[in-house]
């Protein structure tokens, strides 16, 4: 412990931390038992008593009701994460679902064309010929239609938002989207593996 | 030796739904964009932060002035607040070096008696009046406390710069030591040499009254 008297009596310093209340518990009450006994002690921690009395009194002053706006006139607000581009993307969790999914379905189309294929009598080259003009076509229109939403952004906030309010919509919509491409995926090699050059040409 | 715990934080708004986020997070909030978690902060701290610097230059139209000036600077450079530190402390920090840079610019170093805080009208001086513990004071004790009041104001205004902000934060703002050491960026050692020696002072200020008393 810390030696806090000084010929007999309580240090200045001693007293303004007895006054102060900020000595340790045991320490306070070592003060206030010796202020107790002591006289001169005690009649020196009434100017004490009377500053942190003083101090204590003191309060916070409110600055004028229009502050706040002041203030707020003057702040650049960082641009919401809903709005950037591309923040309207699935989290990265979802993403990586989404990629595997992707590549599961990119499989599966790929797989079924080559059993399909195999079934039917159809030149080969021909087969690879008309996959790779739908296949051109579909590329096209995707990129086009992604464009057009990384430009719409603000359709992005909205999306964020309904994700927000509605839990598993982004799971719901996935699937949906799946389906829809699975389908055409589907229909695009019905049409091609049913395909019957025209008579008037095949003679021709 | 302990400095007292922190006093309830700041004032927030009553029963708002960011009312009950720490500051840190409010901050997370505030750099997604989140308008309400800016006012939810200033909220909090405009009071505090006015205070610190009006006590400091004892101007009122200047300390609304630099308090904006704190405020502004702070949360446009939000993203560089490290949460490893309190945010009071940071958003203190800046308040306190606007005062500083102020009282340098200007070259003061006390604050006049008419730009004491609390001198400025009625309400104010109101304001000052020291809460007795004794309800069943004497009108001697009633004058002397209203005379202290203004006395204490007065002595503060005449500290060195760096004892009032010691003394403010302390004082006024309940901080603990750790925190206006952080604020002040000085060792918390320093810190208790700033207060000791700001209190002898007052203490010597105020002495007279007693003597008169």
């Amino acid at each position: 412990m810390k030696n806090w008297t000084s010929e007999g009596h309580l240090t200045e310093l001693a007293l303004e931390l007895w006054a102060a209340r900020e000595a340790e518990d045991h320490e306070l009450q070592a003060f206030e038992s010796h202020i107790q006994q002591c006289r001169a002690c005690k009649a020196q921690t009434a100017e004490w008593r009377g500053l942190m009395l003083a101090l204590a009194s003191l309060r916070g002053t409110e600055p004028s009701e229009s502050f706040a706006e002041h203030v707020m006139e003057r702040v650049r607000l960082p641009v919401p994460a809903a709005a950037r581009t591309g923040a309207w993307m699935p989290s990265l969790a979802l993403r990586r679902i989404a990629a595997a999914a992707a590549a599961l379905w990119s499989a599966g189309v790929i797989g079924g064309a080559v059993w399909l294929g195999s079934r039917v009598d159809f030149p080969a080259g021909a087969l690879l010929t008309r996959l790779a003009g739908y296949a051109s076509d579909f590329l096209l229109a995707a990129v086009i239609r992604i464009a057009a939403l990384l430009h719409l952004s603000s359709l992005g906030a909205i999306w964020l938002e309904l994700q927000r309010s509605v839990p598993g919509l982004a799971l719901a919509a996935g699937l949906a989207l799946m389906t829809i491409m699975s389908g055409a995926a589907i229909w695009t090699l019905h049409r091609v593996t049913t395909y019957q050059p025209s008579r008037a040409n095949a003679h021709g | 030796m302990t400095g007292q715990p922190p006093a309830a934080p700041p004032g927030s708004t009553a029963g708002g739904a960011l009312g009950a986020l720490e500051d840190k997070e409010l901050v997370t909030r505030a750099l997604e964009g989140d308008e309400s978690a800016y006012r939810e902060i200033l909220e909090r701290f405009r009071r505090p932060v006015f205070s610190l610097i009006y006590r400091m230059i004892g101007d009122r139209e200047q300390a609304e002035d630099l308090a904006q000036e704190s405020f502004v600077k702070a949360f446009n450079n939000l993203d560089s607040y490290n949460p490893s530190y309190r945010f009071s402390s940071w958003l203190f920090k800046i308040a306190n070096n606007h005062a500083i840079d102020h009282l340098r610019r200007a070259r003061l170093s006390t604050v006049s008696i008419h730009g004491s805080p609390h001198a400025v009208d009625s309400e104010r001086e109101e304001e000052t009046r020291i809460v007795l513990e004794a309800p069943d004071e004497s009108p001697e004790q009633e004058m002397l406390a209203v005379q202290l009041g203004g006395e204490i104001e007065r002595a503060i205004a005449r500290l060195r710069p760096d004892y009032r902000t010691a003394v403010i934060l302390r004082h006024i703002e309940n901080r603990p030591y750790e925190e206006i050491a952080e604020i002040m960026g000085v060792p918390i050692g320093t810190v208790k040499t700033f207060l000791h020696r700001a209190r002898a002072e007052l203490r010597d200020a105020l002495s007279h009254l007693k003597e008169e008393g």
